[in-house]
């Protein structure tokens, strides 16, 4: 009787989840998966890039920056006017975008924003290139607009478009001084984007719904947004080959090879503005010579990597410019892998063998040395690894022996800032300005990024110049120039600019899906369901 | 009761030293610093040391110190960097995530590891408490991350039966009462089972050979002698007895399931404490980890104290001083 009544229970409450499934599938919402939660919704607080992915889709910018990083579509801004000398634009705002209280978004926003954007003690993460570069921001009225900049240079656009537009009535009651130390910005956001946020649980769940009274009464097609936070990448994929997650942001190779024909998910690869490199410590003296370097990059077979250990989801890389940037030079061939030619340049640069013992040697400043060296990779990078050990065996042909050590990503980073290191497989992920001077320039090898020590003059001057080129075909007669000094000196080896693959369910359009290296969400309120 | 009073006095002294320690160890290692988890080539110094500023690192670490004693002095355990509010307030949110999994898996654990273990010694020698024992040998070895993974293969993924992650359904605000109970035990169980297997191997196993060793005192062969039923001297006279060892076993495994697991919580997605600390490392939240760490090692210490107390409770010759 007791067991009856149990079962019975039991039985009422299956149908009722079972009934409360049918109706959550009936409604317009996708789940997208992701590993990681965001860090706020204050875009001048957040430090990672899924933050702003998922930002993006909530705050309105003046300006939608295009795939080619060099165009701008109208947004909250209908239209713009430079003014005669170009140290000048005036943007004409829309009338009809209100926050989600109600309050119409106005010039003061951005004027405010401005301020928030360069303020030292918000000390927002990009707050560099807008400060040097911009003189002030003004509102000459609700929907009027003026950006004064302190000279003219090709990224004014890119630059004031980049500061996030935040509701003035709302982030000026807390004291800029209190931010980082104030939870309030994350209680309630308010937002003006085609989306806005209806939950946010840390670490579980946010929740964005269309906002009702977004401008354009189109947009967004899909109701619901729901970001499902599973820290664990096996769960996560198996919940998206189950159809319980509908987008993710990115897929080993590995698993995309495999269910390449599945009928219920579809895979978008799309290339990254990054790239995988070598880079050769030039002051350690074996490294110090151009032609060693050049037989390095002649020697280490990319295509090879890329094929066995990539599974093809990568293009080769020639400069620091990836190949879908406007700058990037395409007369440039990648060095191919030709074993007598690096055998060549390593005898024209002194190295040989002379003892016998199966390694290269040289007198270096009267002192025998063994062309020895060790790469360094962090740990958490399971490619990286895997490349470094393919690499120890194409240079093991040349007779140059090649340790591998692998650190921990915080330690692994402070040898590299430090120089205190032979060689290092890394990756850069690339601005959307085209800028070497923090990488490559000599200036930037004593406070800057420029871990190899990479010294050429010409190279600084032609940089120099170009960096601040107005005119974007100009400059790019000099980038091109530029990347050709780079591709001689071959600072790095460049391996391969990675592909980003994204997964998305059957239950949506693909053809109404645009993902890019801007973000996987790039036009999310245009994507429909079937 | 002044005995347990001091104890605890004694256990708060303790684990703010533990805290006191890895504050300072944190701020020695070499990788650990704050520009690290900012690494940006458009990140100039500039930027970098207002941040400092912000966060209070550009001080003395000897001030940084004082600093934080006050916070800990205001019951506030230091100010998160990456949650913007007090550690505390983040501790609390985590801990009932972390309970909510745990209670589960403790009750799962010693109901189901002392049952085992009772019937493994009743059958001693036989086939079943062999294969029982070997078993609790396989469970026990099984790494929990491998475990989440393959029930989440077996009972979501092929079978469809429980959801692998969180504690609750995308539409769990849409649900009524029931319903919600529902969700959240669909949701609790491969987590607290997952939770649960390790140490109950580890009890089932304890407890069988706590079992035998009583079964084999003399006053067992006196209840024989005198004729009494196997059952009434195996549940009534040995089990009791055989039990009062395994309390030592919950004084261990308490903070195991109330401090939260890294790796479970991980795999599962459940914000808990073991999710909050494992970020905090990684994100170099200084402030949230020392107060962590500061709260697991009181829980670590409470629950011994747990376990003295409950022995001199079940175990009259046992007196506490």
């Amino acid at each position: 009787m007791r067991i009856n009544h149990l079962l019975l229970f039991f039985l009422l409450l299956t149908s009722l989840f079972f009934t409360s499934c049918r109706r959550a599938q009936k409604q317009n919402y996708i789940v997208i998966g992701s590993t990681i939660d965001i860090d706020s919704f204050n875009p001048y607080l957040s430090t990672s890039l899924f933050t702003q992915d998922l930002l993006d889709r909530v705050y309105l910018r003046l300006a939608i920056e295009q795939e080619d990083y060099r165009t701008f579509k109208p947004l909250l801004a209908k239209r713009w006017e430079w003014s005669k000398d170009s140290t000048q634009i005036t943007f004409y705002l829309r009338n009809d975008v209100f926050w989600t209280d109600g309050v119409k978004t106005t010039a003061y926003d951005v004027e405010f924003s401005f301020k928030c954007a360069t303020s030292p003690e918000v000390a927002w993460l990009n707050a560099e290139d807008i400060t040097r570069n911009i003189e002030y921001v003004k509102a000459l009225n609700e929907t009027t607009l003026v950006v004064k900049y302190r000279y003219v240079y090709p990224y004014q656009l890119t630059d004031i478009n980049d500061v996030w537009i935040v509701p003035k009535h709302i982030y000026e009651k807390i004291p800029f001084s209190e931010w980082r130390r104030n939870g309030y910005f994350d209680e309630k956001p308010v937002t003006n984007g085609p989306y806005k946020v209806a939950r946010w649980e840390r670490g579980q769940l946010i929740e964005l719904v269309k906002n009702e009274n977004y401008f354009d009464k189109s947009y967004p097609k899909i109701e619901r947004v729901f970001v499902k936070i599973v820290p664990n990448e096996a769960n996560l994929i198996l919940q998206f080959l189950n159809g319980e997650i509908d987008v993710l942001p990115s897929i080993p190779p590995a698993v995309a090879e495999k269910y390449e024909n599945s009928p219920d998910v579809k895979f978008i690869r799309y290339p990254f503005l990054a790239y995988e490199y070598i880079g050769w410590n030039q002051r350690n003296p074996i490294f110090a010579d151009k032609k060693v370097r050049q037989a390095l990059s002649y020697g280490i077979n990319v295509d090879e990597i890329i094929k066995a250990i990539l599974k093809g989801n990568a293009v080769r890389s020639t400069s620091p410019f990836p190949s879908i940037f406007w700058a990037h030079n395409e007369k440039l061939k990648p060095y191919p892998y030709d074993i007598e030619k690096a055998r060549k340049l390593l005898h024209e640069a002194g190295w040989k063998d002379s003892d016998g013992d199966g390694i290269l040697d040289k007198i270096i400043n009267g002192k025998k040395v063994d062309f020895k060296f060790t790469l360094i990779t962090n740990a958490e990078n399971q490619t990286r690894k895997e490349i470094a050990t393919a690499v120890q065996n194409d240079l093991a042909k040349l007779g140059i022996k090649m340790e591998i050590q692998v650190y921990e990503f915080n330690t692994f980073m402070r040898h590299i800032l430090t120089k205190n290191f032979d060689a290092v497989i890394s990756g850069w992920r690339v601005a959307t300005k085209p800028d070497l001077t923090t990488v490559f320039h000599s200036e930037a090898i004593k406070s800057g990024h420029n871990f190899v020590s990479y010294s050429n003059p010409y190279f600084d001057r032609l940089n120099d110049s170009a960096s601040v080129m107005n005119n974007l075909n100009n400059a790019k007669i000099l980038w091109d120039k530029i990347q050709e000094i780079i591709y001689e000196d071959q600072p790095y080896t460049f391996l391969y600019e990675p592909v980003r693959i994204s997964g998305i369910s059957k239950r949506i359009k693909p053809e109404t899906v645009k993902m890019n290296s801007i973000s996987f969400l790039y036009n999310l309120h245009e994507w429909e369901l079937k | 009761m002044l005995y347990i009073l001091k104890r605890i006095v004694n256990s708060i002294f303790l684990s703010f030293g533990i805290a006191t320690i890895v504050f300072f160890l944190l701020r020695i290692l070499p990788s650990a610093s704050f520009s690290d988890i900012y690494l940006n080539p458009r990140l100039s110094e500039d930027v970098l040391s207002r941040l400092k500023v912000a966060y209070g690192l550009d001080k003395p670490v000897l001030i940084q110190f004082l600093n934080w004693l006050k916070e800990i002095l205001t019951g506030n355990l230091g100010f998160s960097f990456i949650y913007r509010k007090p550690v505390i307030n983040c501790i609390g949110e985590a801990i009932l995530f972390t309970l909510t999994i745990g209670i589960p898996a403790l009750i799962l654990s010693f109901g189901f590891g002392i049952f085992i273990g009772v019937q493994s010694a009743r059958k001693r020698g036989k086939t079943v408490d062999r294969i029982l024992n070997l078993s609790f040998l396989i469970l026990y070895s099984i790494p929990s991350f491998w475990l989440g993974i393959v029930l989440i293969l077996i009972f979501s993924y092929t079978l469809g039966i429980f959801p692998s992650s969180g504690l609750r359904s995308i539409n769990f605000n849409e649900m009524n009462f029931f319903e919600k109970i529902f969700d959240m035990f669909m949701h609790i169980v491969l987590p607290s089972t997952t939770l649960s297997i390790a140490p109950m191997a580890a009890i089932a196993r304890f407890t069988r050979n706590t079992m035998l060793n009583v079964l084999s005192q003399t006053y067992i062969k006196t209840a024989k002698a005198k004729g009494l039923d196997e059952r009434t001297i195996f549940y009534r006279h040995a089990l009791p007895n055989a039990l009062i060892p395994v309390i030592t076993l919950f004084g261990l495994y308490l903070p195991f399931f109330f401090a939260g697991s890294i790796v479970v919580e991980e795999i599962f997605s459940i914000p808990g404490i073991g999710k909050l600390m494992a970020d905090s490392i990684f994100q170099r939240d200084y402030p949230l980890t020392v107060g962590i760490t500061l709260f697991v090692s009181f829980i670590v210490i409470i629950g011994n104290l747990i376990s003295d107390i409950l022995y001199s409770i079940f175990d009259p010759r046992i007196r506490l001083k």
